[in-house]
């Protein structure tokens, strides 16, 4: 007999802890992909600045790393408690899949360990702390593939497979179209948590030196973030044609049914995500001298990014779901888009106001660019307000992954596994858009006060003592640099 | 050329006060929008009003924010702490409350439960039940999905689609077959066959619906 929960309800509780555990995986798994880079272009460019970003964010996945074990812990304990029969289910068809997988997170930890304390062992020996880095996210990757390919069973279960084929139940429909997705995504995600991160220092920062850093590295951290966020509505494209192929019926849940009001929330989001990250430009520009030439250009960036959010939120109708007709006294015509305005609410029209967000994202750059090709960059003279865009972002960042994931979830209605395995506890429907952006809501807060947590743990609480805390600062700046500090000079 | 300059002092002037410019759209979007008549196919209702309003405020809000002065930090790790959480509860806060105001369906959707003795009224249950889902792509009555053509009256044009073969006959193969039995010239042929997912007394039950019309 399965276990319910009280007062979440086991839905609600398997959903808040599924989906901490996933921000903190997707840190974990996408920050170490640039921190390797990072690292390497440290040697490269023999520009410390890089070794040091990657260095911190290092060391905020370590301390992000056993929260994200004991989520998933969570998230175990109540599958198997609430949800028996899917559990099973699971289990005696993906059996090897969860084994190799144990093993992985086995070999993961101790790979994050031994990654991060042999920084400094190997800080003569770079190309075998390159390699160790090289062989975490090897193995992350690997991890990560083999849970998305039981999430993409769970939604599209491959037609006729038999139960003993792993690979067909592995290789289904959505498997490389999530496997994208969740690649390309993580990695935005931990650009934005590093900018987040850097910001929280800058505003910390007691020095010139620090704020110098802490400017450079938000700046660096939104690039990334910024760089593959431009791929995503690409990828998330070829994700929602395979959904499509595999099924019209869950298009058509998600673009016109229950889930469409789901999608204007959608483009809300990630139409702020685009105007946060070009105002953060806006005042990075200001920092270049000479910058200010280039304003003019993006206030019109501005005004036409506003225009291209409107169309793209603008819904085909006011109602609920397909089922739902107009309450009594309104006429349909007071809740549908006018005839004429119509094609403003098909998906052509939609494709285009985010090519254009995309695009002018990309003019901007460009203007930077050209800006800093002919004027010196200020490196911490940015205004205070610039690192509210850079805390704002990451808050709605990991709120559009709740959305998004809920959805994706929320696609099979009342399944757990589409078509076989029916979702028979009293929590089968789709629930509305306001209870889901109340969990999400709570879930991205929830998520938010463990970072805080972590920052304030590792950064804050064991800084040495007011007076040294400058110089103290300064000289672990420099010894990681140059890789002389402590224990480093006689490491190999 | 003094046209140009007058253009440029007024874009000026927007530019210098956005607020003034949110409310100009606003007295267009209430004053002028709703001059336009219905017939002309650009008639926005109020609730689509309301929604384009919300973009010339954000809008005008936006734009003063650029217009902001270098603001200072927080002097204190506990002031700067505050302004994050503050940040991040007005950020989700407005995230929800969109969330919230948008219309709802009802919890949950009358399907899978519904009994009852005539066929068509077990019909009626299957059509609407999200795991068939026919509603999904068909319109009934006014209601459903516009992929598939509206089946308010499928009983009169059943009977003409294949040369000699009846409505009966024509509406059962479609749903047991879907697109591969036959497709409606003008549509997407994706209509999966129901031949395997439902029961022959579940086919029949939806013809018996479909027959009585709406
Ligand atoms: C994924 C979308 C989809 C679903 C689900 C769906 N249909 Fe269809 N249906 C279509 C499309 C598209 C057409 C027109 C093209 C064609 O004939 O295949 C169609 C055509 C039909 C027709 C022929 C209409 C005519 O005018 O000749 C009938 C009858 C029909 N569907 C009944 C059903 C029933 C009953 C169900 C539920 C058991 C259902 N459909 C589910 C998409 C769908």
């Amino acid at each position: 007999m399965p276990v319910d929960i009280p007062y979440l309800g086991a839905r609600t509780a398997i959903w808040i802890a599924a989906q901490q555990h996933l921000y903190l995986a997707a840190f974990v798994l996408g920050a170490p992909l640039f921190i390797v880079i990072c690292e390497y272009l440290g040697v490269r460019l023999c520009d410390a600045r890089y070794e040091r970003l990657a260095r911190e964010t290092m060391k905020v996945v370590v301390l992000a790393y056993s929260i994200t074990a004991a989520a998933g812990a969570a998230f175990t304990f109540i599958l198997v408690g609430a949800y028996p029969a899917l559990t099973s289910h699971l289990f005696t068809r993906f059996g090897p899949v969860f084994w190799l997988y144990a093993a992985l997170i086995l070999v993961e930890t101790l790979l994050v360990y031994a990654y991060w304390y042999s920084w400094e062992p190997l800080a003569r020996a770079k190309a075998a702390h390159l390699a160790l880095g090289v062989a975490l996210n090897v193995v992350g990757t690997a991890m990560m593939f083999l849970m998305n390919a039981v999430g993409a069973y769970m939604l599209t279960p491959p037609a006729g497979a038999a139960e003993g084929d792993l690979w067909a139940l592995m290789a289904n429909p959505s498997w490389s179209g999530l496997n994208l997705h969740r690649f390309v995504a993580n990695i935005t995600f931990g650009g934005f948590i590093v900018a987040l991160f850097a910001a929280f220092m800058f505003l910390t920062a007691r020095d010139e030196e620090d704020r110098a850093f802490y400017d450079w590295m938000g700046f660096t951290g939104n690039l990334i973030g910024v760089g593959t966020l431009m791929l995503l509505p690409l990828a998330g494209y070829i994700y929602a044609k395979e959904l499509f192929l595999y099924d019209a019926q869950i298009a058509t849940f998600m673009m016109a049914d229950k889930l469409s009001g789901f999608f204007v929330v959608q483009g809300l989001l990630v139409g702020l995500i685009f105007l946060g990250v070009n105002y953060y430009i806006w005042l990075s520009m200001q920092r270049i001298e000479g910058g200010a030439r280039f304003l003019r250009q993006m206030r019109i960036t501005f005004a036409v990014m506003f225009v291209a959010l409107a169309i793209w939120m603008m819904p085909q109708h006011f109602l609920p779901d397909l089922a739902t007709q107009p309450p009594a006294g309104v006429p349909l015509t007071a809740l549908v888009i006018p005839e004429r305005a119509a094609f403003l609410g098909l998906m052509m029209a939609k494709a285009l106001a985010v090519t254009a967000m995309i695009l002018l994202t990309f003019l901007t750059y460009a203007a930077y660019l050209r800006a800093q090709a002919s004027g010196a960059v200020r490196w911490g003279e940015i205004a205070p307000q610039s690192q509210y865009a850079l805390i704002f972002l990451p808050a709605v960042v990991v709120y559009t992954m709740g959305l998004m994931g809920a959805i994706r979830e929320l696609a099979r209605q009342d399944w757990h596994v589409y078509r076989q395995v029916r979702d028979v506890s009293p929590y089968w429907y789709a629930p509305t858009l306001g209870y889901t952006s109340a969990v999400v809501g709570a879930g991205t807060l929830l998520f938010f006060a463990f970072l805080a947590f972590i920052f304030w743990i590792g950064f804050k609480l064991e800084r040495p003592a007011a007076g040294e805390e400058a110089t103290g600062q300064r000289r672990k700046a420099r010894a990681a640099a140059t890789g002389f500090a402590g224990a480093g000079g006689d490491g190999k | 050329m003094r046209m140009a300059a007058r253009r440029r002092w007024w874009c000026d002037q927007l530019l210098r006060h956005p607020l003034a410019g949110a409310a100009g759209l606003l007295i267009l979007i209430w004053a002028g929008l709703p001059l336009v008549p219905e017939a002309s196919g650009l008639h926005f209702s109020v609730r689509y009003r309301l929604f384009l309003s919300a973009f010339a405020v954000a809008g005008g809000l936006f734009f003063a924010l650029l217009r902001l002065e270098r603001v200072p930090a927080p002097r204190s790790g506990w002031g700067v702490l505050g302004s994050v959480a503050a940040v991040y509860l007005a950020a989700v806060g407005l995230l929800v409350v969109v969330g919230s105001v948008y219309p709802q369906y009802g919890l949950p959707r009358a399907g899978s439960a519904v009994e009852t003795d005539s066929p068509a009224g077990r019909g009626k249950a299957l059509f609407w039940d999200p795991s068939v889902g026919c509603f999904q792509c068909h319109t009934f009555g006014g209601a459903g999905g516009q992929r598939g053509p509206d089946l308010s009256r499928v009983a009169a044009v059943a009977g003409t689609r294949q040369p000699g073969v009846s409505a009966q006959e024509y509406i059962l193969g479609h749903i047991g077959g879907g697109s591969s039995y036959f497709t409606v010239p003008g549509y997407p042929p994706i209509m999966p066959p129901f031949g395997q997912r439902l029961s022959p007394e579940q086919q029949e039950a939806l013809l018996a619906f479909l027959l009585a019309g709406p």
